[in-house]
């Protein structure tokens, strides 16, 4: 059977529009996913044990605790560091190749940036395994490097492309009238970027580091691999950490389908599939402010 | 502004040092038998095969996912969806995809696709859960693409008396396959170096024979560097391998990545 | 005489605004009217109207008539792709499609499902020769379009139109991207084609109506303000505005 053009355009339409939905589905089918199966744990844990508690020890035997909190908490810190580190190198060199880089400069640069970004987590994880940790014992006389700190360098290294390229976009859209009216008031190039430039820019920045700030949050092998992977209460950036991503791709595997464990763990990704939303949300809704301000 | 220069070098430092400790240290193992044989002896020795076949396996079985239901999403929303409350919801759908960590992929593929769809550990569901984890990503960058068409080019053939659906397959789609294509490669070489999503949906540690179908599991690049760095019983010993498994993959990454690079510069020296 | 285009009490708004107020206007057949007037009088989108582009834009909101040898194209029965088969249409850049010349004009006719290659070739050769092309791209059919000059795009775009035997022809500023040799190249093609089809021109180029047009229509702020010989409008205007305009005191 041939369909005459206008059958063909008809179902052209319907095919695109059921792709179109398909995200949709995709994401609330995550979200019911997530929630479902999270919720076959309650039947064993209280709410109040996993939200509240702070041992996470699912493993031991005849006791088993399932309290989220060391896990939010690690996941908090690693990539609390991360930030510290990430936001003003990434906001530094995004106002570099925004304002000083010459074209040749930034025509290399630039793809450079972008490669950064396509290096796979495990090869960072991996590094942070042989170069990073290492030299974090060294430093600081530790007899293992790996650690919290070793997790936020890496994540660090993971956030920077994305910090990177969003600040950037905002800095270059800030209209080039402003930079003109200070620079015709007398200030000079250093100025009128922090007075001027950086401060027009601030909500695009800001949604840039929420962006990064959701890379380093989601991120999975890096710290598995280079964190330290200890389930405690984190006691600081020396101590080894497991975050709750790092907690699911390590023990998923080692749980048997249909336990209580197994189902917390599903319960652990429906709070970190939460806060990755907020902090999209987040940035969505600052993005927005920046683009009506301009 | 000095300072500005200094966070870039710091930048650029890292990058050249990650790039430049995996080259010198990978590749001293780097040979054809390392890329062509089988590991050996409890992985100590042998090469790196099965992996980079699973690797491919895998990509490409994403792609046939990811592709044509990328494009197909981003010709929706750049041809024929209207701005409204439901565009607006798709279109917010697909950034908070963007945005949700790998790892939750990785169990919404064992839930739907291992258990629920039966589909066991195999090719097939890590090839589907790396496909949704693509998705955004495809869906965004081809809608760019369509979006750089010139509008001239869609009125000129409605014009002729061409339904919607001629002008978008007979012009507007072939005016944007090196954007979907340079698109859909960056978003590939990304899901070939991702590690959580397969991580329970179907890669696996050590297999002595290569795929045959997309039921089998299989090994992959990074799980394999994962295994060699973190989980092998001889993990020093086995270093000289991991780097060189490390080198293969950030190759096999970078050479996906040029490859779309050209295919940009072609096209936009051919526009000019 | 009926005329091949018959407007009547036509109202184009864009959400709430008011972009064509009642325009009433005929175009008889093998003759060509020009719509002139200043930036953002609505001939433009009166033009656009004439084929039914405004099906792309959800905002946009027509009611009133427009007759084709006496039926009403924007019935909502009628087949839009089958009314711009007969409406033809050439737009103010060049456009031609990231194909080879050949396919650039062989396009209409595939969509209307002829594929038969010597009747193909027979036709483009035809467009090619009417739009004064074929002796500059014979041969090198299989060149890029994107290749040609902008007026021998131009003339690519009009071969690509008539190709499909439409039996209007629309105009918009067809040659306001090129330099006064094409122009002048375009508007003899005019002036050969209008022995075959209604053609309609917007153009800003007051001089270009007067060379080419039979009839005169002058638009100001979505309003038709005079409607005649292409001579009587700018040798003799009844309105004061249509004269001020043609005597370039606005516009």
């Amino acid at each position: 059977m041939r369909l005459t053009a206008h059958q063909s355009d008809r179902l052209a339409a319907l095919v695109f529009q059921w792709a179109g939905w398909l995200s949709v589905v995709v994401l609330f089918g995550i979200f019911a996913m997530l929630v479902w199966n999270g919720a076959k744990a309650f039947t064993d844990i209280s709410l109040a044990e996993f939200f509240f508690g702070t041992v996470w020890n699912p493993a031991a035997f005849g006791e088993a605790r399932y309290g989220i909190l060391p896990l939010v908490a690690s996941t908090l810190l690693v990539t609390t560091g991360a930030m510290l580190m990430a936001v003003p190198l990434g906001i530094g060199t995004a106002a570099y190749l925004a304002e000083v880089a010459p074209p040749r400069v930034y025509n290399a640069l630039k793809p450079a940036i972008e490669l950064l970004a396509g290096v796979p987590s495990v090869a960072i994880g991996f590094i942070g395994i042989t170069v990073v940790a290492p030299a974090i014992a060294k430093i600081f006389g530790l007899s293992n490097g790996l650690n919290a700190l070793n997790g936020s360098v890496l994540l660090a290294v993971m956030a920077l492309p994305t910090i990177i390229t969003v600040a950037e976009d905002a800095i270059r859209a800030v209209p080039q009238s402003f930079r003109e009216a200070s620079f015709a008031l007398g200030a000079n190039r250093p100025v009128t970027l922090w007075r001027v430039t950086l401060p027009a820019a601030m909500s695009g920045i800001l949604a840039a580091v929420m962006l990064g700030l959701g890379r380093a949050l989601g991120e999975t092998m890096t710290v598995l691999m280079a964190a330290g992977n200890a389930s405690a209460f984190p006691s600081g950036f020396f101590a080894p950490v497991r975050t709750m991503t790092a907690a699911i791709a390590i023990e998923l595997g080692e749980t048997a389908q249909g336990t209580t464990h197994y189902f917390s763990l599903f319960a652990v990704g429906a709070v970190l599939f939460g806060i990755s939303l907020l902090v999209n949300i987040l940035s969505e809704k600052i993005a927005r402010r920046f683009r009506y301000k301009i | 502004m000095r300072l500005l220069f200094v966070c870039t070098l710091v930048v650029v430092a890292m990058l050249g040092y990650i790039l430049w400790d995996i080259f010198s240290k990978g590749v001293g193992v780097l040979t054809w038998e390392f890329l062509l044989t089988n590991p050996r002896k409890g992985m100590t020795e042998g090469g790196i095969l099965p992996a980079v076949v699973g690797t491919v396996y895998v990509s490409l079985i994403t792609a046939v996912f990811a592709v044509p239901f990328g494009v197909a999403t981003a010709i929706y929303l750049n041809e024929y969806a209207r701005d409204n409350a439901s565009t607006r919801l798709i279109r917010a759908s697909i950034r908070n995809l963007a945005g949700v960590p790998s790892i939750i992929y990785g169990l919404f593929g064992v839930a739907i696709f291992v258990q629920g769809f039966g589909l066991g550990t195999s090719l097939l569901s890590s090839g589907l859960t790396l496909g949704l984890l693509t998705l955004p990503y495809v869906i965004t960058t081809s809608e760019e693409s369509l979006r750089n068409v010139p509008n001239g080019l869609r009125e000129a053939a409605l014009a002729l008396g061409a339904t919607q659906w001629q002008s978008v397959y007979s012009v507007v789609l072939p005016a944007s396959v090196p954007g979907i294509v340079t698109g859909s490669l960056l978003g590939l070489s990304r899901a070939a170096g991702e590690t959580a999503p397969i991580l329970f949906t179907g890669v696996a540690f050590y297999l002595r024979y290569l795929p045959t179908s997309v039921w089998d599991e299989f090994m992959a690049m990074p799980y394999h560097l994962f295994i060699m760095a973190t989980q092998h019983h001889a993990i020093r010993e086995v270093r000289p391998l991991a780097y060189g498994t490390a080198l293969v993959l950030l190759g096999f990454v970078l050479i996906i990545n040029i490859m779309a690079f050209f295919i940009r510069a072609r096209y936009r020296q051919k526009l000019r | 005489m009926q005329a091949k285009l018959k407007i009547q009490n036509l109202h184009l708004h864009f959400g709430k605004k008011e972009i064509l107020k009642g325009i009433s206007l005929e175009m008889p057949d093998n003759a060509i009217t020009a719509l002139i007037g200043p930036s953002g009088c609505g001939k433009s989108t009166l033009l656009r109207s004439i084929n039914r582009m405004h099906d792309l834009n959800p905002n946009a909101h027509l009611s009133g008539q427009i007759m084709l040898d006496g039926k009403n194209i924007l019935g909502k029965t009628q087949d839009v792709t089958s009314i711009r088969r007969r409406v033809g249409m050439v737009f103010q850049k060049p456009n031609p499609f990231p194909k080879s010349i050949f396919e650039n004009v062989a396009y209409g006719l595939k969509i209307n499902g002829e594929h038969h290659p010597q009747r193909l070739r027979e036709q483009v050769e035809k467009a090619l020769r009417e739009s004064f092309l074929w002796e500059e791209v014979h041969d090198q059919l299989d060149k890029s379009a994107l290749e040609l000059s902008g007026g021998q795009q131009q003339r690519l775009c009009i071969a690509r139109a008539i190709a499909v035997e439409p039996e209007v022809l629309l105009m918009d500023e067809p040659c306001s991207a090129l330099d006064p040799i094409s122009t002048d190249k375009i508007e003899q093609l005019m002036l050969r084609l209008r022995e075959r089809f209604c053609i309609v021109i917007v153009t800003h180029n007051m001089q270009q109506a007067q060379r080419v047009a039979d009839f005169t229509a002058f638009m100001y702020l979505g309003d038709l303000i005079e409607h005649n010989r292409t001579s009587d409008i700018f040798n003799n205007p009844q309105q004061e505005l249509t004269r001020n305009y043609v005597s370039g005191i606005f516009g």
